[in-house]
Parts: structure tokens; sequence; C-alpha cells
């Protein structure tokens, strides 16, 4: 260990060299305290805090880096982590708004004092609301009362700093101020009426939040839409917010939806109309549109045999130098075609409008229904249209062509624009239902050429004059779209009948929010590059920029094993990345050097190792004693947070107790005296005949009826320890590891009123020697204090190799009575363990389905209950089409699991 | 089940047999494995989810052997005496009853044990020794070995997507039975079969069927079980009887399947796209 610290301080002193001489004396002055305390830890904190700074020096106007310099060590001071944190997240902010750092230092600083956790969660938010926030005004008025919050009532802040980035983006930053100061009033009288108005779990707080927006929140109806998309298109779709776009795309302002094929982002609020009803109809209509589009198969194109179109040779892009792996170009076949063209992005345009056109039809075609929802929205979308007389060239022309093809408003005539009643003729016949997405592409290059893409934008007539009321040529009146079988009238923002006037001019309703582009409507939206591919492009390239960075410390890791832990934790600093894998790479070298890790003291006694095979695919055998569990009791105690959760949950614990108390059965196996029944009780009958024979009533009560068998079931529940847990859910404040534990929590309480055995065991580890395996109730075990200290301390540790947990964990349920042996697993993801071979992927889910065939075949019934959305795609392969269940929401978790296993056993 | 003498067996016969063919459209080979497994004695087992016509096929069968059908619905606490029979006491004397097994083994029927999981293990070993070459039914409280005549069958069906692990078929029970696995017909068959039975026109019926192909993808993400012919059936009777779609599916189809409010809303979305 004396070594390691060495080298900290070497690296330390390395560090300070890229700092000004004063600068280093007043880090190693303020740090030689705190490092004295806790060596390590604070050491790498401050070294943390003096790389920022170095930094921000070099990128940094003086006066701005001065700024930011003072706020962290003011934080430093006090708090090494805090400030590390601080310094990592403050970069935003003090670019844009340096006034405000100050503040943001001082609220942290004195947060630290109330609490240490809480403050360097603080550095880390606070600095990010901070610099989404303009106005100066609200974003001191939200700098404040978080501060305040934070300070006065710790625990309220520690529930509410998760939430407030959700707020933020789901209302206006006044809002959120008002609504913060709001709640610190509440709280200086009751801290938990001030929990539940912030967390927004009461109606005051829900109405005071909703009267501070305007529109409706994509949060609150995030669900609905999404079950709505996967009803359509089956469980691959993912209904996401605008906000989740990978770094490079955003939604354009005028814009509601977007999609790749596979994932549909929408605007994460909608206030284009006053009322909600209407706000959701709008979103609901944008959503089937894209479902519509990939119902339909707009990305079923094939770019390679559109007629009219040469095979040219596709524009070499970025991506394709880039990527030396399994990268074929751009994944969506919308943009590979509209790639082909000399302008891809109005070769975009023309198909999306083209495509706009004939999924319309499908989609009134399938969903008679549905069609009265697109003609209302239609109707809106008319309302909003761009400014004709401010429109040129290819956007005059798609404009004009969408007005007429929409609405019926005439072309203008005149022999220049002749070809373009011709075209309007050609995608009209878009609307059969024989088209697809081949004709539309084909619509497409004929368009192409007529606006000109091609370099001769010269061809395009002069904007038309004014048009006239009446329409020009009988067809204006044939309607522009068939099945609509009428509009509900759309109140909230005036709507006229069609074709009263007005039909271009001031026709944009004023609180309509933006026009749609030219050509473009109201509800449908834009596609994108696949998005996995880009998001996995910027994780590649911060993966590569990690490995230099451990690199450039002389330490060798793979990019996969880098990718990997990426991948258990995407949010995670790169620092932090950095230093976990540097330990690990230490933790292996030591292991290796004490010799397996026998040698590790605090596996002494109470350790148990055992060695189970492991299935690989590729050989299509067992690898013989592969993997080596480790099973230990599990440490800590904290019967606090059991407490808490007993104490939050109070009457839901009670129902729980009663309902599973009615499962358990009564004590006796026979009931005498009973109106029906296997058997005559021979007793009663003599009392019967007896009765009768002297003329007394009798009540036909002679048999003697067997009970239900007794409850025989010994369940296991192995929890997922991985880090990926560590996550927070949703915005209740909690990690998916936190509840989890409360789950255990009322789980064993219920288990108790019921007297089933059960046990407690969690699993993680790194690399195939070290699955760790923490007994956290062992199935003899009473509920006692202990035992509800340790889950209590249940923590999430590093990765998960679930086929040898579930092995062992089906060793210890066969070691016990129990006429039924349950299995039940909680995760949070796929199985992944990348310690030193890698455990991922197909390898990994063909060892689990494996350990879980074993399973069965001993005759213990697995079952997985995750709260992976994405969890369907893999368990289904893995436990079956019965043995699994998805929580899509984590939070109710608690509730959900005594549910699940009182179905399960019933 | 009144107790009568062997002299009354006609009349009692007759109240088992099915007089009307009950409407049934087959799905695939169900029809022909069902009349040679009746004919090579071989009992059946059905399984698939609820409400997509395996009751209905097997009265259906029934008809078209021309069998007496005695179905018993199980339940937990169904004793092996259910089954068989029992005595019992009336008027000062014990008199024997018999059990629908005991039933159907001497009309020379069909024996339907619906839900047979459901039924506690050890009801349901009393008919192992009917369900294999034996085909005898051993009724202990008389001393009596009943032999199956060549007309009997026993027909039993469970719902495989059921969860819980206390209730599942034991190998001895399963591996006596032939297996028809049923599930919701396809989509032109099922129109077909909710526009017969609820009486709408085909053009409602197929809205109806393309509602459930899209509700029945929700499976296993908050629903334990796609919606039923049974429940298509129901909302399309409701539309007959002119109720508006939209208000006769939130009856039929959205409320009886779930409580939770935001599946409620996306189904609810999903039929409005096609009403």
């Amino acid at each position: 260990m004396a070594s390691d610290d060495e080298k900290k301080k070497g690296s330390i002193r390395k560090r300070l060299a890229g700092l000004s001489v004063g600068d280093a004396a007043e880090l190693v002055v303020l740090a030689r305290q705190r490092i004295r305390e806790a060596p390590v830890e604070h050491a790498k904190a401050a070294a943390d805090v003096t790389r920022a700074l170095a930094d921000a020096r070099r990128e940094l106007p003086s006066t701005s880096f001065q700024v930011m310099r003072r706020a962290v060590l003011l934080v430093a001071r006090r708090d090494w982590t805090a400030a590390a944190v601080l310094a990592e997240a403050l970069g935003d902010l003090v670019r844009d708004h340096p006034d405000s750092v100050d503040w943001v230092g001082e609220a942290v600083a004195r947060t630290v004092q109330a609490d240490r956790r809480l403050a360097r969660q603080l550095a880390r938010v606070l600095p990010e609301c901070a610099a989404a926030v303009t106005e100066r005004g609200p974003r001191l008025r939200i700098i404040t009362a978080l501060a305040d919050l934070c300070r006065r009532h710790p625990g309220l802040g520690l529930a509410a700093l998760p939430t407030v980035r959700n707020l933020l983006a789901e209302g206006s930053a006044d809002g959120l101020a008002t609504f913060l100061e709001e709640a610190l009033g509440k709280a200086a009288r009751s801290e938990s009426v001030a929990r539940s108005f912030l967390l927004r779990e009461s109606r005051a707080g829900q109405e005071a939040w909703d009267s501070q927006r305007e529109g409706l929140a994509l949060a609150s109806i995030a669900r609905t839409l999404q079950l709505y998309a996967e009803a359509h298109l089956g469980s691959g779709v993912r209904v996401r917010p605008a906000t989740e776009l990978p770094a490079g795309t955003e939604l354009p302002a005028d814009a509601i939806a977007v999609t790749d094929g596979r994932h549909i982002f929408l605007a994460p609020r909608l206030d284009r109309f006053e009322r909600d009803e209407r706000n959701f109809r709008l979103y609901k209509v944008a959503l089937a549109q894209q479902v519509g589009r990939i119902e339909f198969g707009t990305f079923g194109l094939a770019p390679d045999a559109i007629p009219g179109l040469d095979p040219i040779e596709v524009h070499a892009t970025e991506a394709d130098e880039a990527g030396d792996e399994d990268e074929e170009g751009l994944g969506n076949p919308v943009l590979v075609f509209a790639s082909r063209f000399p302008d891809p992005s109005l070769a975009r345009r023309l198909l999306l409008f083209a495509e706009d056109l004939r999924v319309d039809a499908c989609l009134r075609r399938e969903y008679p229904g549905l069609a009265r929802d697109l003609e209302d929205m239609s109707q809106a979308d008319r309302r909003v249209r761009p400014d004709v007389e401010e429109l040129q060239g290819p956007d005059l022309v798609l404009e004009l062509l969408a007005r007429w093809l929409w609405f019926g408003e005439p072309l203008p005539e005149g022999p220049a624009w002749k070809r373009f009643h011709e075209a309007s003729w050609l995608l009209q016949a878009l609307r059969h239902p024989g088209a697809g997405v081949q004709d539309s592409a084909g619509a497409t290059v004929l368009l192409y050429g007529l606006v000109g893409g091609d370099g001769s934008p010269a061809d395009i007539p002069p904007p038309p004059p004014p048009a006239a009321d009446e329409p020009m040529f009988g067809v204006a009146t044939v309607p522009p779209s068939e099945g609509g079988e009428g509009a509900e009238g759309g109140e909230g923002f005036g709507i006229g009948m069609p074709g009263d006037g007005e039909v271009d001019g001031d026709g944009m309703g004023g609180d309509m929010g933006p026009p749609p582009a030219a050509g473009g409507r109201l509800f449908t939206g834009d596609v994108v590059d696949a998005v996995e591919e880009a998001e996995r492009r910027a994780v590649l390239e911060r993966a590569r920029a990690i490995q230099r960075a451990l690199d450039a410390r002389g330490v060798a890791v793979s990019l996969r094993e880098i990718l990997a832990a990426l991948e258990v934790d995407p949010d995670v600093p790169d620092s932090t990345i950095e230093r976990n894998l540097l330990e690990g790479y230490r933790e292996s070298l030591r292991r290796s050097s004490a010799s397996g890790g026998q040698g590790l003291e605090e596996q002494a006694a109470s350790v148990t190792v055992s060695r189970y095979p492991e299935w690989d695919e590729q050989i299509g055998d067992y690898r013989p004693r592969w993997a080596s569990v480790w099973e230990r009791r599990a440490t800590g105690d904290a019967t606090a947070f059991v407490e808490s959760v007993l104490a939050e949950h109070g009457p839901m614990v009670r129902r729980l107790r009663r309902e599973f108390q009615m499962l358990r059965p009564s004590g006796l196996g026979r009931e005498r005296r009973a109106r029906e029944g296997e058997e005559l009780d021979l007793d009663a009958l003599v009392e019967e005949l007896v009765d009768l024979r002297a003329g007394r009533p009798s009540d036909g009560r002679v048999y003697l009826r067997r009970h239900r068998k007794l409850r025989d079931v010994s369940v296991a529940f192995l929890v997922d320890l991985s880090a990926s847990t560590r996550e927070l859910v949703g915005d209740t404040g909690k990690s998916v590891i936190e509840v989890e534990k409360e789950s255990l929590v009322m789980m064993s309480e219920a288990l108790e009123a019921l007297g089933d055995r059960y046990a407690i065991f969690g699993f993680s580890g790194r690399g195939r020697q070290m699955v760790t395996f923490d007994v956290f109730k062992d199935f003899d075990e009473r509920l006692t204090e202990p035992v509800r200290g340790r889950i209590g301390a249940m923590s999430y540790r590093m990765e998960n190799r679930d086929g040898a947990a579930i092995r062992h964990a089906t060793q210890r349920l066969l070691a016990v009575e129990g006429k039924t042996r349950l299995l039940i697993l909680l995760s949070d993801g796929k199985p992944l363990d990348c310690g030193c071979d890698l455990y991922q992927a197909s390898y990994a889910q063909a060892d689990t389905r494996m350990a879980l065939r074993e399973a069965m075949e001993k005759k213990v019934h697995p079952f997985c209950i995750t709260v992976d959305p994405q969890g369907e795609d893999y368990l289904r392969e893995m436990y079956g089409d019965v043995r699994y269940a998805v929580i899509d929401s984590v939070a109710a978790l608690p509730s959900r699991l005594p549910a699940i296993y009182r179905r399960l056993t019933t | 089940m009144s107790g009568r003498k062997k002299s009354a067996v006609d009349p009692l016969r007759a109240q088992y047999l099915v007089d009307e063919e009950p409407y049934y459209v087959p799905v695939g080979q169900e029809v022909a494995l069902f009349a040679e497994a009746a004919k090579q004695q071989v009992p059946v087992l059905l399984k698939g989810p609820t409400g997509c016509g395996k009751t209905r096929f097997v009265s259906h069968m029934a008809h078209q052997l021309g069998r007496p059908l005695v179905t018993v619905a199980c339940h937990e606490d169904l004793t092996a005496s259910d089954l068989v029979g029992r005595y019992l006491f009336r008027d000062g004397e014990t008199v024997w009853v018999d059990g629908p097994l005991t039933l159907a083994v001497k009309l020379g029927g069909i024996c339907y044990l619906d839900e047979v999981v459901e039924a506690r293990n050890d009801s349901v070993v009393v008919i192992h020794p009917l369900a294999d070459d034996r085909r005898i039914l051993p009724v202990e409280k008389r001393n009596e070995i009943l032999k199956a005549p060549d007309d009997f069958l026993l027909v039993v069906s469970y719902n495989p997507a059921y969860q819980s692990v206390l209730k599942d078929l034991k190998q001895s029970t399963r591996q006596r039975f032939v297996a028809i696995a049923f599930d919701y017909p396809e989509r032109d068959v099922e129109a077909e079969i909710v526009a017969h039975e609820a009486g709408v026109t085909e053009e409602s019926a197929s809205r109806l069927v393309r509602v459930a192909s899209r509700i029945r993808k929700l499976k296993n993400h908050g629903l334990e079980e796609g919606v039923s012919t049974r429940l298509l059936i129901y909302a399309g009777r409701l539309i007959a009887a002119g109720l508006d779609p939209n208000t006769a599916c939130e009856a039929a189809i959205v409320q009886p399947l779930t409580d939770d409010f935001d599946l409620q809303r996306s189904m609810t979305e999903v039929i409005r796209d096609f009403f």
C-alpha cells in the first residue's frame, strides 16, 4: 500500500507542475491536512481538482478562470471530493454566465457543512441547472432556493436534486424558481409535506407545478405513448424525449417528432393548444405518423433500386473512414438515398414530402378512427403554414404543392407552373393503395429535377400573386385527402373552416408556435441516422480517449474492457471510469501475486469457494470448473434504512402482512363435521342418527374434510448487485439498488407473515475467478435485527455473471427442504462480466440460459424480474415465455414484487 | 347430477348430448386430430390461452361424434370424491351419488376437465388409470372397478401462460395425453368468428380483430395475457346492440384486461385508431 501512496504523491507532484507556483502552493497547504486524514481518497480528489484547474487556466480567459478557481477552492477547503465534482461540472456555467459561479460555489460550500454527500450531488447538479437558465434573475433565484433547501433540509435536498433537471426541462425557469421557493416555505412548517410537494406526490405539489408551466409534458404521458407504439409495432420500438437525441442531432424548433426507424423522439413538452387534451391529440397524431412510417415501410427503402436514379457512387462519408468495425455506412436507408444527391438535405425533404402523402393515405385506410384525428390536426396545420410571400426556390414550390395536395388550394397557373401541375398528379398517385416507398423515391427523383436541385435554381418561377378567393379551376375543390370523417372543431386557437380566406398572409395561429418548414407538416417529423449508430460512435470515441489517458499512465487496458465499463455506467465522468479501471487493474495484479486471491485476509474464515462449469456457445460444450463463486456472509448494518422503509410504506406493509397471512394454511389438516367431504365423520354420524331418532332436526354435518395440503415453498431471492444498479430511478431520487432493497424489505415482511422458507442472496464480482455471492439472509435464519441491517446495507458492486450465480443459488436451494423451490432473480440488465475474459452478449446469454435449464431440470423454478425496459428482447430467449416480468416503472417494484410472488405461488 | 338408477341411463344420456351443432371454425388440423384420438381411445390435452375456443371446440367435437359431454370446471378444492362420487346422507340413509367422471364413464361420453391445473395434484391422479390402456376407474368407496366403454374419452385443458409454479401438470399426468395447441385464430378466421358470434358487420369484426392484434403485442408489458376472442365477441355484441364502438370496447376490452391507467389509456388510443 505504501508504494501506492508514493506513486500517488508522485503523480500529484507531476500534476502540480501544470499550475502556477501560487496556485500549487495554495493547493498543497489546503490539501495537507486532509491528505493526512485519509490519504488515498483525498489525494485523488485533490489531483482531480488540480488537473481540472490547470485545464481551465489554459482554456478560459483569465477573469473567468479566477472566478472558477475561487469557487472551487472555496469548496475544496471543506471537501475535496465535492470540489473535484464541481471543477468538472462548472465548465458551461463559467463560459456562459461567469457572474453566477460565485453563487454556486458558495451554495456548495455551505451544503458541505450540512451533508457531505448531498454537497457532492449539488456540485454536479447545480452548475448544470444554472447553465441551462439564460436569464440572470431566475437563475439566481433557483441557485438560492436550492442552496437553502440543501442547507436547511438536507433530507429534502437529497430527494429533490435528481428531479430538478427534469423539472427544468419540463417547465420554465421562472416557474421552477417559484415552485422551489414555495417548497421551501412549506419545508419550514413540515418536511414531509414539502417532500411530497417537491416530488409532486401530493395534489398540491402537482397543481402548483402544473400552474407554473404551460402545455403537456411528455413525461406525464410517456408510458401511454410507449405502450401505444408497442401495440402497433411490437416491443422493438422506443419512444424517447427529444432531449435524449444523440449529441449533434437536435429537434428543430418547429418539429414535434423525429425517428430513426427504431426510436421515436418526441418534443419534451407541447403547448401549441390551450387544452392539454388537444396537446395530447397532437402528440398522438405525431407519434402515429412516425409509427406509420415504420409500419408502412419508409425504412424499407432500397436506395439502390430507384427508377430514374443512376447508380451513382455513394458519397463517401466520414463515418466510413473512421470506423473499421462492422459499420456499413449510414444505418438509415432514407439518408443513404438522400446522400446520393448533390444536395442531400433537399433530397431528404422531398422524399419525406412524398412519404407524408403516401403514409397519410395508408394510415387513413388502415385506421379509420385515426383518420378523424389526422383530419383534425390537418386543420390545425393549415393555420400555421409559413408565409408564401417570404419563400422562394424549392421552399416555395414545396409549400405550394403542399397546400394544393393537403388543402386543395390551387397551384398558380401559367406556363412556368405547368410542369408542377403534372408533378402534383404524380404525387397524388402516391395515395393509391398500391403505392410503395420505391414510388415515393421515384417521385423524389423527378421533383428533385423539377425544383432545380441539380443546380438550375433560376428555373423556379417567381412567387405567385396573392391567391384569389375563388378556385382558379374546377379540380381545386377535389378533397385533398380521402376518407376523413369530418374534423371536430378545433377550439383553443380559433380554427376556421377550410378555405375561408387567409390562405396565406397572417394565417398562422399566433400562439400555435412556429410554422413547419415549407412543405412539411405540423405533426410530421424528420428522420435521423440510426441512433444506436451515432451513440455507439460517440461511446467509441470516449473509450479511445480513456484508453489514451490510461496509456499515458502506463496501463494497458483493452478497448473492449473500457467499452464494457462505459456500457455499465454511461453517465459516470471519464475520470471516474479511468480510476475504476486503474483500480481493477491493480486489484488483478494483487490477486495474481497472491496466488489466486486466497491470501486476502478479508476472505478468510467465512468464505467458501465453489467452482461451476460454464457453457460456451462457441464450442458447444461446458468449460469445466470455469467460474469460481465466493460465498460469504454479507456485512454491514443499516437498520435505519429498513426502519425508514417500514415507516414510509407503513400501510402497505400492514396490508401485505394481512394478505400473506391469509395465504397461510391454517394448521389443522382435517375439518370435522363438514357439510361435505370425502369421508364420513363417524362420531358426527352417530350423533346425527341419535338426533334423528330423537326427532331433533339434523343439519347434515357428518363429513370429514381434508384440508388443502400445507404450503411447502422455499424461495431464494438473487439480487444482481452490478454497478449499474446505482443509477437513479426517474424522479424518485432513489437508485435502482435502493428500490430493490425496499422491495426486499417489504417482501421479507410479507414472507414472515406467510411462513415460506426464504433466503436473500446478492451476487456480483469481476471475472470468472471471482464471482462474489453474498448471503444477506439464509433459509433457516430468522429476520432478526442484524439480518435487517445487512439487507439495509446492501450496495452495488461490480459486474454480473448470471450463470455462475444461478448455478450456486440452485445448489443452495437444493440443499434445503421444500416441495416447491423457487429462484427469483432481481435484475436490471443483461448478464455482463468483463473482468479478465469476456462474458457478455450472446455468450453470456447462452450460459445463463443453460444455467436456467439446469435449474429447471432439478425442479427449481426460476423467475426473473427486471427493471430494464429493454428486458423483453433478451429475457424471452433466456427465460421462456412465462418466467419473467418486466417492471416498467421501477418505483412500483416494492408493491409489484409481493404481487408477483403471490401470483407465482398460488 | 341427481342420482338415478341404471334403467334411466338413456334419458340421462340425452341430457348430456350436445343437440345443436355448436358454431366452430377449425383453425388447423385439430378436428382431424381429435377425431382420430377419439377413435384410438387416446386422451386429449388442449392447451392455449383463455378464451381462444378450447371449450367450444370440445362441445363441437362432442356433437360431431354424437357423444354425451360431461364438463368439470376444476378448482383447487376439487377432490377425488368430487370427481368419482360419494355417499350422501339423506333421509337417514346413505345414498351413493356418481361424480362427473363416473357418470361420463357410465354414459360412455366425453369427460372434459377444464383448466385441469387448477385441481390439486392428488385429485388429478384418479384419472390416471382411465388415461392409459387400462381404461378403468376404481371406485374405492364402493369397492368396484368400472371399465370404460369404447366411447369414453378423457379431455383436459390448461393454459400454459399461467405463471404459478405450484400449478403445473405433473409429467406423469401430461404424458398420458396427446396434446393439441390452441392459439387465437388467424385474423380472417377470428373476424369471421366474431362477426358470426356477435352479429356485427364484417367490417366491425375486422376492426375488432385488428385492435386485438395490437393489444396482444402488449403481453408481458403489464398485460398478463392478450385479449381473448371471447372478449372480442362481447365487444361485438355491445356494438351490435347499438352502443358506440369506443364505449363498447372500453367496457369489454380495456377495463376487463387491466387496472393500470397508462395501459388503459394506450389501449383506448389504439381502439380509437380503428373506430
